[in-house]
């Protein structure tokens, strides 16, 4: 008895154990032989340790841009964010210690799904794992924020996470279906109110200015048929984080660095932060990818296994392949967007810094919605308002997500904003009848 | 199912296309035979082209093994984005549907990861890897 008490004491309340034994289920419930078993397990163990160093690297960067931003800019009462849903993640799975309950309600929210799809009209099987990965942290950082522990926490946030998992899809469907000219796949990108509001922009544009030429397909353009500069996404979270450290660092000016650089010159430090930011995202991502190898695979076969009429929901990429034009100006117009949105959190308080890498695949994916709508007129004035509305959401999420303890960070993703606010008016309510 | 039926009225189209006319087997064979020897005939782009035609012609008459092979190549011949990719997507997922229904897991699993490729493939192709 004591010995099992030892073990839940100290062994079960570790985080890494917990995500390497959701792992080892899925593995055993495939059937895998042994040697799979320990090395899936240990591997999934290993991508979550990973994914602590990377975040941990991250937030000191964070700090010190933080710290340097309040110097600078404090007498203006405003403070900055940057939006990195996976430093989200990175900083609830470890310093908020909410690992376990994340991990295990990654597994819940797939069986939500499965059932749902199951049962209900929705037959939508998500199976992008990245994505789940933010809206499982997202559901269980709130959840955790409305007053939830243990089993309960676990329940109420998968039931949640599973809803999203199966509804956004459905959602986005009507617009899928036309610019995949079938209803075979579907979406699984916690995206989707961006990208159905940049339909909705560009349904508004088609009625406003009437159909025609201007309505024509971004694919009658001749555009390079890649982004070359893209090749690296982490050159291009560079490209943008060196500027802002500098800049900021540059105000805040040699003393306020003082602490933090020492002997090293204020600027050089500024710049060699930057890319701290750069190789914490690069581990944390190293990680996630590492966690979720041997998770995503098996928990997609079983639910495509129990319910095979099911389309399956699909990351992002499915759909570029069907407007190459179209993603290109969705990303070269929602990057656009995203700086007038950055002016507009300026004032409304909390600044916030765009995430290069959600752009890329966010802004691409609105550009095929748009264009899908209304041409390459719906791509471009809707990738400016999907730029905008991306930037917006997570700036009015982000003092609740600083009250949580998130350090300088705010979520990309919309979906998983959503998600944020959904708990924070479901508290809100409870908290009109006194019960939370 | 869509949630809210959101645009339903105008989607109905591309929701319910209009019934396929019969195609006449024999008809579509013939066809396929015409499109092999115009894909032995030519290189390329054109080549790619026929392939994609080969593919279709394929998938009409549910020989999807064969459509997929006819994709596969021409996306090996051809390698930008279009018809071959999109098509092969919405072709394995075909096959994973009937080894689902069949319990088959390691053909689940087989055409799942050949989904997930052909996700990463135009990841890379829309910066410039490939």
């Amino acid at each position: 008895m004591e010995i099992l008490q030892w073990i839940i004491d100290n062994i079960l309340t570790q985080a890494a154990v917990i995500i390497g034994l959701v792992a080892l289920l899925g593995l055993a419930l495939q059937k895998k032989p042994v040697n799979e078993l320990i090395s899936g397990t240990l591997k999934t163990m290993l991508g979550f340790l990973v994914l602590s160093a990377g975040s941990s690297v991250m937030q000191t960067s964070l700090t010190y841009f933080g710290d340097m931003f309040n110097q600078a800019f404090g007498f203006t009462n405003m403070s900055a964010v940057v939006a990195s849903i996976e430093g989200i993640n990175g900083q609830a799975m470890t310093d908020l210690g909410l690992g376990s309950e994340i991990a295990i309600c990654l597994a819940g929210i797939f069986i939500v799904n499965i059932i749902l799809a199951r049962f209900t009209p929705f037959k939508y099987v998500f199976l992008t794992g990245q994505a789940l990965l933010w809206e499982s942290t997202l559901c269980i950082v709130f959840a955790y924020f409305c007053g939830l522990t243990g089993v309960p926490l676990i329940i109420i946030a998968s039931i949640v996470g599973g809803a999203f998992a199966t509804l956004m899809p459905a959602f986005a469907q009507p617009v899928v279906r036309k610019i995949t000219e079938s209803d075979d796949i579907a979406l699984g990108h916690f995206c989707t109110f961006g990208y159905m509001f940049t339909a909705l922009i560009a349904t508004g544009t088609k009625k406003l200015l009437g159909g025609g030429k201007a309505a024509h397909s971004t694919e009658d353009l001749e555009l390079p048929q890649s982004l070359s500069f893209m090749q690296d996404s982490y050159l291009a979270v560079m490209v943008v984080m060196i500027p802002f450290y500098l800049i900021i660092a540059g105000f805040a000016g040699p003393e306020a660095a003082a602490d933090y650089a020492g002997d090293v010159n204020y600027m050089v430090y500024a710049f060699l932060q930057a890319m701290q930011f750069v190789v914490g995202l690069y581990v944390l991502l190293a990680g996630v990818r590492l966690l979720l190898a041997e998770l995503v695979p098996a928990f997609q076969g079983i639910s495509m296994k129990l319910v095979p009429n099911a389309r399956p929901a699909l990351d992002c990429p499915v759909l570029f392949t069907y407007a190459p034009n179209a993603v290109i100006i969705g990303f070269i117009f929602t990057t656009i967007g995203s700086l007038i949105g950055m002016v507009i959190t300026g004032f409304m308080g909390t600044l916030v810094i765009p995430g290069v890498m959600s752009n890329f695949f966010a802004g691409g994916t609105a550009g095929i919605f748009g264009n899908a709508i209304d041409g390459r007129r719906g791509a471009i004035i809707g990738g400016i308002f999907h730029g905008i509305f991306i930037m917006i959401l997570p700036a009015l999420l982000s003092p609740m997500l600083a009250q949580i303890g998130f350090v300088n960070m705010t979520c990309t993703d919309v979906d998983t904003v959503v998600t944020g606010f959904f708990f924070m008016a479901i508290k809100s309510i409870l908290g009109v009848f006194g019960i939370a | 199912m869509g949630l809210f039926g959101f645009g339903k009225k105008k989607d109905k189209p591309a929701a319910a296309p209009e019934p396929e006319p019969v195609l006449d087997r024999e008809a579509v064979l013939a066809k396929i035979e015409e499109v092999k020897a115009k894909v032995a005939s030519t290189e390329g782009v054109a080549k790619s082209n026929a392939l994609n035609e080969l593919g279709k012609l394929h998938a009409d008459i549910d020989q999807i093994d064969e459509a997929i092979a006819a994709y596969e190549e021409s996306l090996e011949v051809n390698h930008t984005m279009g018809k071959a990719s999109t098509q092969l997507v919405k072709l394995y997922n075909k096959k994973r549907a009937q080894a689902a229904e069949a319990k088959d897991d390691a053909q689940i699993k087989y055409y799942l990861d050949k989904v997930n490729e052909m996700l990463a493939l135009s990841k890379d192709q829309l910066r410039g890897r490939a």
